[in-house]
C-alpha cells in the first residue's frame, strides 16, 4: 500500500443506470449486490475493494440511485441559502432531516460522496440528456470532490455516447470514460482507471499498481482458458472406445459419446470457472456426435500423413515407398510392406500406429474414435465461448448464446488437433492411459487457440 | 520464502489431477482460508490449500513412505554396485599372472562407458522408444510402488502417475542407474587402488589375438584421456614389455578406470540430478493448468467485499392504491409531455382537442405549467412519457403535484413501447408493471397503446 490509505471512490448516479452493475464488472463478481430493471434496487451503501496482488488498493462504494435531485435542490435553496459554499449547504442538509426523511436516499449519496476522494457518474448512455441529470450533477458538484461520468450501455445501439459527451462538456466536465458494464472490454476498464489517476494525480502509482496486477491476472487467465480448451482437443481427438467385435457398436458409440460430452461440460465448467461466472450461464446442446468411426475402416489420409512423416522422421525412406505402395492396394496390407520397407524401426512405429487395429480385429476386438467433423465442432463451440466470456461483463444476465459453429475456427488448429488423432496415450479418456501430452505439441494447441482470440 | 518441499508439491499435483477429473476444486473453506493465510504467491497458497484438505495427512504420510522406499532404492543399488565393482576389480586383477592390463580395463570400464553411451544415443529417440528393459523396469517399480502404497484404486493410480510423470520418473531412473554406475565405477578404482598399493602383480599389454603393432596402437588410444590429465601412458611406457614399467602401468590403469569410468558417469549423474530437480521445481509450479489457475479467484482474490457501510432505511410504508380512474382522453384534454424533447409536438388521437403545454424538463418548466394547470379550467389531463424512463421517485412526485394542480381526471399516457419491447419480452413486462404501480399511488389512470 505505500503506506497510503486506500483510494476511496463512490459510485452515484440516477437510478436504474447501472451502478451495481460497474462494480459486479469491476470487481469480476456476479454475486456482488442486486441488479434489476427497476428503480431503486440498491438501497444502502455498499463496498468493495479492489486489491492489488492482494493488498487493497481502491474501495468502490455503491450506492442508491438519485431519484429526485430537484427535490433536493430546490429543499437547499428553500433552506440552506445562507450556507458559506455549496459543500457548507450540503453539510446542513446532511445534518438534518432530509426533508422528512423523503430524500433519505439521496442522503446517502451525498454523505458517501463527502468521504470519499472521487467519484464515478454512471451514465445510461441509452437515455436521453434532461434537466435531472443537469441537476444531479450540480448537486454532485456541491460536494467538492472530483467527478467522473461513466457512460454505460455504450455498447446497445440505442446509446447515444456524442451526445452525453457535448451535454457533459457543456457542464464543465471534459473528462470522461466510456464503460459498458454488459459488454466487457479491457481497454474501457483501464481508460477507467487511468480517467481516475488524471483526476487523482497523487494515487496515479497506485491506480498503475492495481491495472497491471489485473491486466497480469487476466492474462493467466486466458492462458489458462486457452489450455483448457486446447486438453479437450487432445483428450476428445485421443479417446478410443472398444468392445468385442460381435459387441452392440451403438453402446459403445453411446460410451464414447458420453465420455466426449462429459469431458466438454468439465471444460465449459473449467471456463467458466476461470472468469467466475455462474455455472448455469452456458449449457452445450448435446453433441450432434457422428457415428463413431471403425479405424479399420478406410485409413484417414490425415492419419496417414502423419504416419509418413513419424516414419520418413524415424528410419527411412523405404517406409515412404512402402506407404505408396500401400496407398496404391488401397491401404490393405500397410503395416506390412511398411515394416519390408522400412526397417525395424519405422516398422515399430508401423506397428504403433496401425499395427493396432489389426492386433484388435485378430483378438476380436472393435475400436471406435471420433470423428473429424465432431472434432471440429468441439474446437469451434469451445472457442467461440472463450471469445463471447472475454466479452462478458459481470452484470450481465442473460445466458451465454453463441453462434452455430460453422467448421474449424482455423486450419492450424485442425492441423494441431488431427496431429493428436495418432496419440490414443496423450488423451485422459481413455482410463489406464496417464494423458500426458509432449509440452511442445501443447504449447502449439495452446497457441493455435489463443491466436483465435485476437 | 523457503522453499516448498517434494513432499508437498506431489500432494499439491495430485490433488489437481483429482480436481481436474472431478471438474471442480473441492470445496473446502477452511482449506482456502489456510491457503490464504499461508500468503506469499499463488504457488505457495495453493500448496498449502493441498495440506488443508481433509485426508492430506494420509495422502502426505503415503507419498512419503513412497519417497522413502525410492531413497532406500536408490541406496541399495548404489551399495550393491559399488560392491560388484570392487569385487569386478579384484578378479579381474587376479584372473591370470601376469594380470591382463586389457581385461582389466574391459570389466572396469568397458560396460560402464558402452551404456553411458547407449543411453546418451537413446536420449533425443525416449519418446518413440519401443517397449524395451527401461518399460519393463518402469513397470516394475510401478507395480513396487504399487505394493507400498498398498491399493490399486484410481486414487492411488493417480498419485502414481504423479510421481511417473512430468520427467520426474524418467530422471529419477537415470539418476539411480548413473548412480550405481557411479558406484561401481569408484568400488573397482578403490579396490584397484588398494590391491596394487598391498600387493604386487605382474603386469602385462598380451592379447592372444593382436601383435605387437597392433596392440601398442590401442594402449596409444587409449592412453589419450589419461595423458591429458598429465599420467604418462604408451607413449612413455613400454607396451610389449609392461611389466618392466608396472608402476607408472599400475599409475595408469587407476588413472583409467577414473577418467573412464568414474568422470563421464558423475557429470551424466549431475546432469540427471540437475533435471530431476527441474522436473521437481515445475510441480505444482505450472499456473497456467487450469486446475491450478481456477484457484486463483479463492486463494489470491482480487476483491474483498466491505459489506454495508450504511444502511437503507425502514422500507417505505406502501401507499394504499387508490382505484385506477377510468382514462379520459375525449373532447379538451390538456396534454404535456415529461422529459420529452424541445418542441415535441402532441401525439395524433382520435377525438382528442389538445391543449398542449409542450415539453416539461427543468425546473422552471415543471413550475410554469404547475402554474398554468391552477389557472386553467382543465376537463382532462394527458402526460406523456417514455416508456423506457425509469419510474422513479422524482417522477412520481411531479405526476403527482400535476393531478393535483389539474383537479380533473389525469391519464399516465406511455409512449416508445417498441423500444421496451426490444429489451426483451421479461423487461417489458416488468417496467409496464412499474409504471402501472406508480399510476396507482398517483390516483392516476395509464394508458399504453
Amino acid at each position: 500500500m505505500n503506506g497510503a490509505k486506500t483510494i476511496e471512490i463512490a459510485v452515484v448516479g440516477h437510478t436504474n443506470t447501472g451502478k451495481t452493475s460497474l462494480l459486479r464488472t469491476l470487481s469480476r463478481d456476479t454475486r456482488f449486490g442486486e441488479v434489476s430493471d427497476r428503480p431503486a434496487t440498491t438501497r444502502d451503501v455498499r463496498g468493495v475493494l479492489l486489491l492489488a496482488d492482494g493488498e487493497p488498493v481502491v474501495a468502490l462504494y455503491d450506492t442508491p440511485g438519485l431519484e429526485d435531485a430537484m427535490g433536493v435542490s430546490a429543499l437547499l435553496a428553500e433552506q440552506h441559502a445562507d450556507a458559506a459554499d455549496p459543500v457548507a449547504a450540503v453539510e446542513v442538509f446532511l445534518a438534518g432531516d432530509h426533508g422528512n426523511g423523503r430524500y433519505e436516499q439521496e442522503a446517502k449519496v451525498l454523505r458517501q460522496m463527502l468521504r470519499s476522494d472521487a467519484a464515478l457518474y454512471v451514465v445510461d448512455a441509452r437515455e436521453p440528456v434532461r434537466a435531472k441529470h443537469r441537476e444531479e450533477l450540480r448537486l454532485l458538484a456541491a460536494c467538492g470532490k472530483p467527478l467522473l461520468p461513466v457512460l454505460n450501455f455504450v455498447a446497445s445501439g440505442e446509446a447515444d455516447a456524442g451526445t452525453w459527451r457535448a451535454q457533459l462538456a457543456r457542464l464543465g466536465l471534459h473528462v470522461l470514460a466510456e464503460f459498458d458494464t454488459v459488454v466487457y472490454d479491457a481497454r474501457a476498464e483501464r481508460s477507467v482507471f487511468e480517467r481516475l489517476a488524471s483526476l487523482l494525480e497523487d494515487r496515479r502509482a497506485d491506480f498503475e499498481r492495481l491495472q497491471a496486477s489485473r491486466e497480469r491476472e487476466r492474462e493467466a487467465l486466458i492462458d489458462a482458458a486457452c489450455r483448457a480448451v486446447a486438453e479437450l482437443l487432445v483428450d476428445a481427438a485421443g479417446a478410443r472406445r472398444h468392445g468385442a467385435l460381435d459387441a452392440d457398436s451403438e453402446s459403445l458409440h453411446e460410451q464414447l459419446r458420453d465420455a466426449i460430452r462429459g469431458a466438454e461440460q468439465r471444460c465449459v465448467d473449467t471456463l467458466l470457472g476461470l472468469f467466475r461466472f455462474e455455472l448455469d450461464a452456458y449449457i452445450p446442446p448435446a453433441l450432434p456426435l457422428q457415428q463413431g468411426r471403425w479405424q479399420l475402416d478406410a485409413f484417414d489420409p490425415q492419419t496417414l500423413r502423419h504416419f509418413g512423416i513419424r516414419t520418413g522422421s524415424a528410419a527411412a525412406a523405404g517406409g515412404a515407398a512402402g506407404l505408396a505402395v500401400d496407398a496404391a492396394v488401397g491401404g490393405m496390407s500397410l503395416g506390412a510392406a511398411a515394416l519390408l520397407g522400412a526397417g525395424i524401426g519405422a516398422g515399430w512405429s508401423a506397428l504403433r500406429s496401425f499395427g493396432q487395429p489389426w492386433l484388435d480385429r485378430l483378438r476380436g476386438e472393435q475400436r471406435i474414435a471420433l470423428e473429424e467433423p465432431t472434432l471440429a465442432l468441439l474446437a469451434a463451440r469451445q472457442c467461440l465461448l472463450l471469445r463471447a466470456l472475454l466479452r462478458r461483463g459481470h452484470a450481465s444476465q442473460d445466458r451465454v448464446h453463441t453462434d452455430t459453429p460453422q467448421g474449424w475456427p482455423s486450419e492450424a488448429l485442425r492441423q494441431a488437433v488431427l496431429r493428436c488423432r495418432a496419440h490414443p496415450e496423450w488423451s485422459r479418456l481413455n482410463g489406464s492411459a496417464d494423458g500426458s501430452v509432449p509440452a511442445p505439441v501443447l504449447r502449439h494447441l495452446v497457441a493455435s487457440v489463443r491466436a483465435l482470440l485476437n | 520464502m523457503p522453499a516448498i518441499r517434494l513432499a508437498d508439491r506431489l500432494l499439491a499435483e495430485w490433488v489437481r489431477r483429482r480436481e481436474e477429473a472431478a471438474g471442480h476444486p473441492q470445496d473446502c473453506s477452511e482449506a482456502d482460508a489456510a491457503g490464504i493465510r499461508a500468503g506469499g504467491d499463488l504457488a505457495a497458497r495453493i500448496v498449502e490449500r493441498a495440506r488443508a484438505l481433509p485426508g492430506s495427512d494420509a495422502r502426505l504420510a503415503l507419498i512419503r513412505r513412497l519417497l522413502r522406499a525410492a531413497r532406500v532404492l536408490a541406496g541399495l543399488c548404489v551399495v550393491v554396485a559399488g560392491l560388484a565393482g570392487a569385487a569386478a576389480a579384484s578378479s579381474a586383477l587376479s584372473a591370470s599372472t601376469p594380470a591382463s592390463l586389457p581385461l582389466v580395463l574391459l570389466v572396469v570400464v568397458s560396460f560402464n562407458l558402452l551404456t553411458l553411451l547407449l543411453w546418451l544415443v537413446l536420449q533425443p529417440l525416449s519418446d518413440r522408444m519401443p517397449p524395451g528393459l527401461g518399460a519393463l523396469l518402469d513397470r516394475l517399480s510401478l507395480a513396487y510402488a504399487r505394493r507400498i502404497a498398498g491399493g490399486g484404486d484410481a486414487d492411488t493410480a493417480s498419485l502414481l502417475r504423479t510421481l511417473s510423470d512430468g520427467g520426474l520418473g524418467r530422471w529419477y531412473a537415470a539418476a539411480v542407474v548413473h548412480a550405481a554406475w557411479l558406484a561401481f565405477a569408484v568400488g573397482a578404482a578403490l579396490a584397484l587402488a588398494l590391491l596394487l598399493s598391498v600387493r604386487a602383480y605382474a603386469l602385462s599389454w598380451e592379447t592372444t589375438l593382436l601383435d605387437d603393432a597392433a596392440l601398442t596402437t590401442w594402449a596409444r588410444v587409449f592412453s589419450i584421456c589419461p595423458a591429458l590429465f598429465g599420467i604418462a601412458g604408451a607413449e612413455t611406457l613400454p607396451v610389449t614389455e609392461a611389466n618392466a614399467a608396472r608402476q607408472g602401468w599400475s599409475l595408469w590403469l587407476l588413472a583409467a578406470s577414473v577418467v573412464y569410468g568414474v568422470l563421464p558417469r558423475a557429470l551424466a549423474l549431475a546432469a540427471s540430478l540437475f533435471m530431476l530437480w527441474r522436473s521437481q521445481r515445475a510441480l505444482a509450479g505450472d499456473l497456467s493448468r487450469p486446475g491450478f489457475a481456477r484457484l486463483r479467484a479463492r486463494l489470491l482474490p482480487d476483491h474483498a467485499e466491505l459489506g454495508t457501510v450504511d444502511p437503507a432505511p425502514p422500507a417505505p410504508v406502501p401507499t394504499a392504491a387508490r382505484a385506477a380512474p377510468p382514462a379520459v382522453l375525449q373532447g379538451r384534454v390538456h396534454g404535456l409531455s415529461l422529459e420529452g424533447d424541445a418542441g415535441e409536438a402532441s401525439p395524433v388521437l382520435p377525438g382528442v382537442d389538445w391543449v398542449w403545454l409542450g415539453s416539461v424538463d427543468d425546473a422552471t418548466s415543471r413550475a410554469a405549467v404547475l402554474h398554468q394547470l391552477r389557472d386553467d379550467t382543465v376537463d382532462a389531463l394527458a402526460i406523456c412519457v417514455r416508456a423506457t424512463l425509469t419510474p422513479d421517485r422524482g417522477i412520481e412526485r411531479f405526476v403527482a403535484e400535476l393531478a393535483s394542480a389539474a383537479r380533473a381526471p389525469t391519464t399516465l399516457l406511455l409512449d416508445g413501447l417498441d423500444r421496451l419491447r426490444a429489451r426483451g419480452e421479461a423487461a417489458f413486462a416488468q417496467r409496464i408493471d412499474d409504471w402501472r404501480q406508480l399510476a396507482q399511488r398517483c390516483g392516476v389512470a395509464i394508458l399504453h397503446a
